[in-house]
């Protein structure tokens, strides 16, 4: 294909929604699926970083998302939003990891370990930040990010797709698969704990 | 309106999505009470502060690439045993609280409406036409009181209960029930217990053998439990404990 062809199509897909990109993926174009790999990545990345605060872990589910857009490509269905199904996936795929961390908490294989070092012998990485960066990452950045990763899951999970993602009540209830009820009053609820947590830091004038 | 039922309301108003009626009722309660008000204006605070100040993270120069890789290595499009098996068991997915809690109710259920074997042993007496064994673990918590061991002492004696009477019902059809009552071993299980290395260190101090019991031979005396060298035993507690349960002191 001769480059301004290429040109003119990729222009085109950027016009497209994501319905309609989705759609061009699921007849099996591939540019179709760079595009919307390029579209989602910061806001999964966000999002998943957000529910389990583990950039690694973080990275490699959301590439996991991705890869089950394009296994799943073809089940596709044009009715519902795009951005639903895929964070749909992005939020399961997260609550398995919690899962699966709760249930290994304070365990940790010696033979993964042993094997991840390619036999060069166990190693014991200090994995909290470097000290410059913990200095370059404002101290309120860091408790938003504590005050958020110390909520219940539940409700962590209703308030980063709301106020974060910018979601409707409507979509995170079709994601989370809960009543709108049972959203309002989660999103309340986590809403008044993130205040509890961050009261201190707070920019408000006592009246 | 009071303090009680009106922070429940506190989102839907900041968002305006509030019955026109809830609005005049929840407004006039502000006006009375400080502290809902300054719940509030706390509140609108606190969703500025998270929508705008929560870190934003970025992908790696590689990531686009990775998943492209998979994608043509062909390991991307394959699903993992482990997904095919999570896919599988979606419906019952359970967590382990709720499973340890349906173990203990369905060995009470099994107690209140005897016949036992019935209810309990149901699903597998058709898979056992011609005979079978069925083994289960207890634990010596079940007799005497050990601390830290709590309700689970309770189920296990109802356990060891519902062995005798499940290979009282099951014996005709030619189905043995044991128990193995094993010394504490250190698994994933285990760590619910709180003390379990005090249990751990008294167990190797007591014991005739004097160390702590091997997960093999649990298993070598379960095989033998439902191997034919096994075949005379039925409605047993089996003690794989080094000795622990004979001594006095």
């Amino acid at each position: 294909m001769p480059s301004e062809l290429r040109l003119v199509k990729k222009l085109e897909l950027a016009e497209l929604t994501d319905e309609d990109v989705m759609e061009r993926c699921a007849l099996g174009s591939e540019t179709a699926f760079r595009a919307l790999v390029q579209r989602y990545r910061s806001r999964l990345m966000n999002l998943v970083c957000r529910f389990i605060n583990d950039r690694d872990r973080a990275e490699e589910i959301s590439q996991e998302v991705f890869l089950r857009v394009y296994r799943n490509r073809e089940r596709y269905r044009k009715s519902g939003k795009f951005s639903t199904w895929i964070f749909t996936i992005a939020v399961n795929l997260t609550k398995n990891e919690i899962r699966s961390r709760v249930r290994h908490k304070g365990t940790f294989s010696l033979d993964a370990m042993e094997e991840d070092s390619g036999g060069q012998g166990l190693a014991f990485p200090d994995l909290k930040p470097l000290p410059d960066e913990d200095l370059n990452r404002s101290e309120i950045r860091r408790r938003v990010a504590e005050a958020l990763e110390k909520i219940p899951a539940r409700y962590r999970e209703a308030v980063v797709l709301r106020d974060i993602e910018g979601l409707s009540y409507e979509e995170v209830g079709e994601i989370l698969r809960i009543p709108g009820g049972t959203v309002r009053s989660r999103i309340n609820r986590a809403r008044l704990m993130l205040k509890d947590r961050l009261k201190p830091h707070l920019n408000v004038e006592d009246a | 309106m009071n303090c009680r039922s009106a922070e429940p309301l506190f989102s839907s108003y900041i968002e305006d999505e509030i019955s026109q009626e809830e609005r005049r009722n929840l407004e006039a309660h502000f006006m009375g009470c400080r502290r809902c008000s300054v719940a509030l204006r706390d509140l609108r605070a606190t969703m500025t502060l998270v929508q705008r100040e929560v870190p934003l993270v970025s992908t790696s120069a590689h990531f686009e690439e990775d998943v492209y890789a998979k994608i043509r290595s062909g390991e991307g499009l394959r699903p993992s045993a482990w997904e095919l098996v999570r896919e599988l068991l979606l419906p019952i997915r359970l967590r382990p609280a709720v499973m340890a809690g349906l173990g203990v109710s369905a060995v009470a259920v099994a107690l209140t409406f005897s016949p036992v074997g019935q209810s309990l042993l149901r699903p597998a007496a058709p898979l056992m036409t011609e005979g079978g064994g069925v083994v289960t673990l207890s634990y010596y918590g079940a007799e005497k009181v050990v601390p830290g061991y709590n309700v689970m002492g309770v189920a296990k004696a109802a356990l060891e209960a519902t062995v005798r009477y499940l290979a009282g019902d099951l014996g005709p059809k030619g189905i043995r029930v044991n128990a193995i009552s094993a010394g504490p071993i250190k698994t994933l299980a285990a760590r619910g217990v709180s003390n379990l290395g005090d249990m751990l260190k008294a167990h190797a101090e007591r014991a005739p053998l004097k160390r702590n019991v091997d997960p093999a031979e649990v298993g070598g005396t379960a095989a033998f439990l439902l191997s034919s060298a096994g075949s005379g035993i039925t409605g047993e507690t089996i003690y794989v404990d080094c000795g622990y349960q004979i001594m006095g002191m």
